[in-house]
């Protein structure tokens, strides 16, 4: 399996394609076209599952046109890592036990995975998991930035999440009190 | 009958005088009954017990907690309907000054002996023995707790007036139980009639506080419709009279005319008019044939000028789901398969596709025109990049003290991380740790020795496994002096890492253990005293004190698996009273029947 036609990945890919030729074309909002094999995207993605098994996937690119090019990129990247890492059997009651234990701490690979991902594209990431209904992407991602948050006071919070502080300062102040420990006791 | 009736009346004189005595002697009794009379603090009274026991206070049953099976209504206590209170030997409740004495059995009662006693008999005798014997007993009570409190604990300290203020509550909560018995049942002593009539006169009689009627609206007087008339009634009389009179009248003549217009008049003006009934009838029939014509004609236009979405095979012809697969939907010309969580709708006369967002809390209907758009339409938007369900999973993610903190960040934070729903959900998903109980010195790193030397200030700690350190989480102070028995109790909040002394109901109590309040979510602290020096009522008695997380004046019941415990074990279980003490709600139960082994936690769960 090849993905994008400018960026030829890595060895493994083509292994896969080889073993199942069987692939989705997405087409990211910037127009670039990716192509992921239809089992991997079919069971980490509730929505490319209900596209495959609906027969909506188009052969010149399916549109998704809230995801970027670079999120694609990394979505693409992570469903073909998820293929190589880890047997196909274990995939079967790893992925039913996702949905039981959403807590899961996140693997090895796919810390690695996230960490070396900017905080740009780690957001962007999240929105696409979240669009494309990828659980586990979701759960690993959201795990990184809430690792990402701990020990952060409220002003770097606001800074990283691009969110207004919309409390006046007594208001501020009285929640300062409330929570004091909170704040000075760490 | 006639033996009861006298058996009766005599005792009524027994019985003033045995009224008239206790009340000498108990001059605090006299005052609680007088509390109760005047209307302020009945209305207080009311106030603070009422909202629990909505509307079913008209029946006796209402006296007990919904998670109760009331003992007179299943039959616990056998006979004896005219007294609300039980007849079991073991009743506590103060008697009614209506008592009724024989006096043999006051003479028993006098000499101490509580717990013996003919337990059949007439009905009669027997609600006035066990009447008169809790009489006695709450007497005697009385007086040993005023003694008690006189001679022991020094005046003016604060556990003393803890206690005297939940004795005075609780003898307002039983007068004020027998009050309503003597205004309207129950027969007093000073009352004349039929002294069967007033042996049964309670049951009879539905025994009603006047508070009652407020909260009885459904059943009392309820709102009937008033009836609606268009005339007076002799008018409608008269047009039906009229109408029969005429009808008959009216279809001769109806007869008279067809039959004219058949026999009589000619064939040609026959002709004429059923040719005028058609065109009448035809005008309108063709009107209505070219107004839905148009109406289909407009309804076709539009589906052939909108070309339906071009979605896979299984879209219907109004562009909904196929039922089977999966949902597919049309979004920018091309099809788009929607998550199971949302739902994509193609509607053909707006031209445009719906989402209907199938959120856990409620489903939305919202354009998909954008993201940026679609967080404008949600209402607590926290962040303008990332939906709010994202938001909440990394949020669940955090360690409480990083939540906390996250209240400071928005309004929007704030209010999604004070969710009651999400505190619980955060609370489920931190993982369960493996906690072992030690008994340690609170204030330093100190031996069992120590632990044992008084005054006692120890802490049960839990060590958690997973961070290898020790978890306080309760703590005992022992402040007794001068022989007054007086532990307290602290918690501690293993976030936070701080203590907060836990209010006991009344002083030498112990604490058993929290548990879990499943209907409210609730941990609520138990606590037990063990009377078994006290001749008169040996048993355990258990407090529960509920800290409540909202509001001030709510108030919780003894949990059901408690109730059928102790119900299962043959004892029985009542409500003595609850004051509200500081946005503290205390309930006071009574447990009678064998003394009670203290609960202890199994499977976090009390267990007895």
């Amino acid at each position: 399996m090849e993905v994008d036609k400018g960026k030829g990945e890595a060895e493994e890919t083509r292994k896969v394609a080889e073993a199942d030729r069987d692939t989705v074309t997405l087409k990211s909002s910037d127009g670039k076209l990716f192509e992921v094999s239809k089992e991997a995207a079919a069971r980490l993605s509730t929505v490319l599952a209900g596209m495959i098994a609906g027969g909506s996937i188009d052969d010149n690119g399916t549109d998704l046109k809230q995801i970027g090019s670079e999120a694609l990129e990394n979505v693409v990247d992570y469903c073909n890592k998820h293929a190589n890492s880890i047997p196909s059997a274990a995939l079967i009651s790893s992925s039913i036990s996702f949905n039981t234990a959403p807590f899961k701490e996140p693997e090895e690979w796919e810390r690695k995975f996230v960490d070396r991902l900017s905080h740009d594209a780690l957001f962007d990431l999240v929105e696409a998991a979240n669009f494309l209904g990828m659980e586990r992407l979701l759960d690993v991602t959201c795990h990184k930035i809430s690792e990402m948050m701990k020990g952060k006071s409220p002003d770097q919070i606001r800074e990283v999440f691009n969110i207004k502080n919309d409390y006046t300062k007594e208001e501020l102040e009285e929640i300062r009190q409330e929570l004091a420990w909170a704040f000075y006791d760490d | 009958m006639d033996a009861s009736r006298e058996e009766a009346a005599s005792a009524d004189v027994a019985v003033q005088a045995f009224a008239s005595r206790s009340l000498a002697m108990q001059p605090h009794h006299q005052q609680a009954r007088d509390q109760t009379v005047s209307p302020s603090d009945k209305k207080k009274l009311e106030q603070s017990i009422l909202p629990s026991l909505p509307r079913c206070r008209a029946k006796e049953a209402g006296r007990w907690p919904p998670g109760f099976a009331n003992p007179v209504e299943t039959g616990r206590f056998r006979g004896n309907r005219s007294s609300p209170l039980p007849a079991s030997g073991r009743s506590r409740s103060l008697p009614p000054l209506a008592a009724v004495v024989p006096s043999p059995e006051l003479r028993r009662a006098e000499g101490g002996s509580t717990r013996s006693g003919p337990r059949g008999g007439k009905v009669g005798n027997r609600s006035v023995w066990a009447v008169s014997r809790a009489a006695q007993r709450g007497a005697e009570k009385l007086r040993k707790e005023k003694a008690a409190a006189e001679g022991n604990y020094p005046p003016g300290d604060a556990p003393y007036d803890e206690e005297a203020e939940l004795e005075r509550a609780l003898h307002q909560s039983r007068a004020e139980e027998e009050g309503g018995a003597y205004e309207h049942g129950g027969g007093s002593g000073s009352r004349g009639g039929n002294p069967m009539s007033r042996l049964f006169g309670r049951s009879s009689s539905v025994r009603q506080t006047p508070g009652v009627v407020d909260y009885n609206l459904g059943s009392a007087r309820g709102s009937t419709q008033p009836r609606i008339d268009t005339g007076k009634w002799t008018q409608k009389v008269q047009i039906i009279r009229s109408l029969r009179i005429a009808a008959p009248k009216m279809i001769k003549m109806i007869l008279v005319m067809v039959m004219a217009v058949t026999g009589v008049v000619a064939v040609p003006v026959k002709v004429l008019v059923v040719a005028a009934v058609a065109v009448m009838v035809a005008v309108p029939v063709a009107m209505v044939v070219v107004a839905g014509a148009v109406v289909l004609a407009g309804v076709v236009a539009d589906f052939v000028s909108q070309p339906l979405p071009s979605a896979g095979g299984r879209t219907n012809r109004f562009g909904f789901v196929n039922p089977g697969g999966h949902p597919i939907l049309k979004e920018g010309g091309r099809a788009v398969s929607a998550s199971p969580q949302s739902i994509e709708i193609w509607d053909p006369f707006r031209r445009r596709s719906l989402r209907a967002l199938m959120l856990p809390a409620a489903v939305a209907v919202e354009s998909t025109k954008g993201r940026r758009k679609r967080q404008q339409v949600t209402l607590a938007s926290a962040s303008p990049y990332i939906p709010d369900d994202v938001v909440r999973r990394i949020l669940l993610r955090l360690p409480s003290q990083s939540i906390l903190r996250c209240r400071a960040v928005c309004k929007a934070w704030r209010q999604m991380a004070s969710n009651h729903r999400f505190t619980r959900e955060h609370h489920s998903l931190q993982p369960s740790l493996p906690l072992v109980s030690f008994l340690r010195g609170a204030t330093s790193s100190s031996t069992n020795e120590e632990v044992d030397s008084v005054p006692v200030d120890c802490c049960i700690e839990a060590f958690d496994l997973h961070s290898d350190e020790f978890r306080p989480t309760v703590r005992f102070k022992d402040t007794s002096c001068g022989g007054r028995f007086d532990v307290r109790f602290y918690v501690c909040n293993p976030a936070r890492h701080q203590w907060t002394h836990l209010p006991a109901p009344l002083p030498s109590l112990w604490f058993a253990g929290f548990h879990h309040h499943e209907p409210t979510g609730e941990y609520r602290a138990l606590f037990y005293r063990d009377d078994c020096t006290d001749d008169q009522w040996p048993g355990t008695d258990y407090y529960i004190l509920l800290i409540l997380l909202r509001g001030h004046s709510s108030v919780g019941f003894y949990p059901r698996s408690v109730v059928r415990a102790l119900h299962g074990g043959g004892d029985e279980l009542r409500r003595l009273c609850e004051c509200t003490k500081k946005g503290h709600t205390i309930v006071h139960y009574e447990s009678s029947g064998s003394p009670l082994v203290p609960p202890w936690m199994l499977h976090a769960a009390f267990t007895w």
